[in-house]
């Protein structure tokens, strides 16, 4: 799923943003990534979902090589992933269902009709009724939960979630928290990048990065089912 | 099929939501491009018109000469018709030669004044002279003329080289102002709507970005652009056709009557053309400038190092 060795990332202007690092992610695991702000958590889901190339080493990603990816290549492993972002990254004007759809019309046919895989993914996430709503109207924890529907809607095999509690109060980032993790299966990946440890239960994972300046330190827990 | 009808109608909604973002601007955009294509229109109407008379003019290039006849005053001998109208048919060139008696001219220049020849009556006697009507090929015009003014009892020869020099002129000149407004028109618009395009993108980048991480196709993303760039080139382009269409109908019904003499080519085949050419055009330049302004915007992009 998500093999690195000796991978770093250092930006034209110099800075270091992950020191040299390896680490192998198989299928269906749930990893936390922790870290204090700048730490290089951000910068390590950037690298995995293509946004930079890694400066040295070996990455891959679902199978797709990251060095000298073609820009076909990342689009095409993109299509795979479901990214959740701290900003949401819904767009304005539309509905909670016209912004899931977004996410997957342009994605292989399915069996069903678009609004319908978009209805059943809001029905996960307990916005069914909200369906509907312009986005404006929803709260930040219901838009959040906008965004995970549009990846669970994708029927990602890996998840990305960069910082998808930070602008949510407790009783909402509990409520995303558990979403994703639900989300974990035997073909699903979920990675979750936060800085709020207190919320995050260590047992229920497979796995914890932890990042410092750049520097990844991996441990491994149980299988955490 | 369902998917692409959906998507179909996603892309269109999604270029209405584009014009509607940012609707005046985009609405004077839509009027300027009316505009220039109406230029345009007005001037390739012109050409076709004008091309059309010196179509007609060419096909038929007659001459009319002029004999001596029986005058009192003079004792110059009289000329035969017959006589000089079969020296005149052996001159290379010539392709026919009738003789056309005074009543007959009387009777062409009634039919010609239409409404308007109740004035010949003003006349007591027939004023108008025989001749002799030659049709001519268009390319020997000069030489024919010379060899006719030569023969013996030919006083004058009346052609219509300065008409068709005229209209020849005339059909030069809006060749070229045609093509010189039609490169105008197609700057104009390239540059309105590569401009319209880098706007759109950049009010949408965030859209855009979330689009690109979500792994959409380049053409997913683009194509709504291309929709907005077609409705504001090819709407316009469309619009002036439309109207100088209308123009058209309008001023062949008023020229008809008081100017039956002007033989107008077929308005339908004229209102036809505008909308084939000023269409082509505008459905040409609108995707040109919508790949511009997307690989503009795409080239000065703010995402940097970020791919």
């Amino acid at each position: 799923m998500i093999e690195a060795q000796d991978v770093s990332l250092q930006y034209p202007d110099g800075t270091v943003a992950l020191k040299p690092f390896s680490l192998f992610i198989g299928g269906g695991e749930l990893i936390y990534v922790t870290g204090p702000s700048g730490s290089g958590k951000t910068s390590l889901l950037q690298l995995l979902l293509g946004m930079v190339a890694p400066s040295s080493g070996l990455l891959s990603v679902l199978n797709q090589p990251m060095s000298g990816a073609r820009g076909a290549d990342i689009r095409k492993l993109r299509r795979k992933v479901g990214p959740v972002f701290q900003e949401f990254r819904l767009t304005a004007g539309r509905s909670a269902c016209e912004n899931v759809m977004a996410g997957i019309r342009f994605l292989r046919p399915a069996s069903g009709s678009l609004r319908q895989e978009a209805l059943e993914a809001l029905e996960r996430v307990g916005l069914s009724h909200k369906a509907a709503s312009p986005i404006e109207h929803l709260s930040w924890g219901e838009r959040q939960r906008v965004a995970i529907a549009r990846a669970i809607a994708r029927k990602s095999e890996l998840i990305l979630a960069d910082e998808p509690t930070g602008t949510l109060d407790k009783e909402n980032a509990l409520i995303i928290l558990s979403l994703l993790i639900s989300l974990r299966d035997e073909k699903t990946t979920v990675l979750i990048t936060t800085h709020a440890t207190h919320l995050l239960e260590p047992a229920r994972a497979s796995g914890v990065i932890r990042m410092d300046s750049g520097r990844l330190d991996m441990s491994r827990g149980g299988d955490g089912r | 099929m369902k998917r692409r009808m959906d998507n179909a109608i996603h892309h269109l909604r999604e270029a209405g939501i584009l014009f509607r973002s940012n609707l005046f601007s985009n609405l004077m955009s839509l009027l300027s491009t009316t505009l220039v294509f109406l230029f345009l229109a007005m001037i390739l109407a012109g050409w076709r018109t004008t091309g059309h008379w010196v179509g007609l003019i060419r096909s038929g290039a007659e001459i009319q000469i002029f004999h001596r006849i029986a005058d009192v005053s003079s004792t110059a001998a009289i000329v035969d018709p017959g006589v000089l109208s079969k020296e005149i048919s052996r001159i290379p060139g010539v392709e026919a030669v009738i003789f056309v008696n005074a009543e007959e001219a009387r009777k062409r220049m009634t039919e010609l004044l239409g409404g308007e020849s109740d004035a010949l009556a003003q006349f007591g006697e027939n004023p108008f002279r025989p001749f002799l009507e030659a049709r001519i090929r268009l390319e020997d015009m000069n030489a024919v003329l010379s060899a006719i003014s030569s023969l013996d009892g030919v006083e004058s020869i009346r052609d219509n080289r300065s008409i068709l020099e005229m209209l020849i002129g005339l059909e030069n000149a809006l060749r070229v102002l045609g093509l010189a407004l039609g490169i105008a028109v197609g700057i104009f618009t390239f540059v309105l709507l590569s401009h319209i395009i880098r706007t759109g993108v950049i009010h949408n980048r965030e859209q855009i970005r979330t689009l690109r991480l979500l792994g959409a196709p380049e053409f997913h993303i683009a194509f709504p652009f291309f929709l907005l760039g077609l409705f504001v080139s090819a709407g316009g382009a469309l619009l002036a056709a439309g109207l100088v269409s209308g123009g058209i109908s309008l001023f062949w019904m008023k020229m008809a009557s008081p100017l039956p003499f002007l033989p107008l080519p077929a308005p339908q085949t004229l209102q036809a053309g505008l909308f084939g050419i000023l269409g082509g055009i505008g459905v040409l330049l609108g995707l040109l400038g919508t790949a511009s302004g997307l690989l503009s915007a795409r080239n000065g992009g703010d995402e940097g190092y970020f791919r």
